[in-house]
């Protein structure tokens, strides 16, 4: 079978921007739901469990697969600081606002623990593509 | 067929580091051991940058080989 190499080309372009439209679309579905018609998160839980499963196999399959500028873990810990933030802030508004010092720890506590252990996974499966093909330093 | 390449050879002919030949062809240092390795084919674009990097044609650092049939 002829295989043509541009039109392969073409295709995998074609279908990179199609995920990306859905990508923006989902994302623009979430906030449309969550600001502008006020609907609590478990109405739309599906579409965050979509949005959520795509941006995860996106963010593992560069690391597994070498698809990464930065490597260095100090550089990655850099790049996690506003992502924590961002984390903390989202926790805080859908817990409601922050209380007490108790509700402050408890998110600040889930946010380092579920960030660091995602950037541990993304450093070990970089790791381990370098190792599986010999380019370890 | 199957692509074959003296990237290594000519990267250590130039006295040249992976991470120095990847710099100057503008790519990463896993990017050179990819193409070493014969694990990633690279672009028109990025063969020409890698032989003028390092001061070689196209014909010198990338071909093709036919593979023996085996009955």
């Amino acid at each position: 079978m002829l295989r043509d190499e541009r039109i392969s080309q073409a295709r995998r372009r074609i279908m990179a921007g199609g995920f990306g439209i859905w990508y923006v679309l989902l994302l623009g579905m979430l906030y449309y739901r969550q600001f502008y018609l006020g609907q609590p998160w478990n109405e739309y839980w599906d579409i965050a469990l979509t949005f959520f499963i795509g941006t995860l196999y996106v963010t593992i399959a560069s690391f597994a697969r070498g698809a990464v500028y930065e490597t260095s873990m100090i550089r990655q810990v850099k790049w996690m600081i506003p992502m924590i933030v961002i984390a903390i802030v989202v926790g805080m508004y859908f817990q409601g606002g922050i209380n007490t010092i108790v509700e402050l720890l408890t998110v600040v506590t889930s946010a380092l623990l579920s960030l660091s252990l995602l950037g541990l996974l993304a450093y070990y499966l970089y790791r381990r593509w370098e190792k599986k093909n010999d380019l370890a330093d | 067929m199957s692509h074959k390449n003296r990237v290594k050879l000519a990267r250590v002919e130039n006295d040249l580091t992976q991470a120095q030949l990847a710099e100057k062809a503008g790519v990463t240092r896993q990017t050179i051991g990819l193409i070493e390795a014969g694990r990633f084919n690279p672009s028109l674009k990025l063969c020409t940058a890698i032989a003028k990097a390092l001061n070689k044609t196209l014909d010198d650092l990338f071909w093709i080989e036919e593979e023996e049939e085996h009955a």
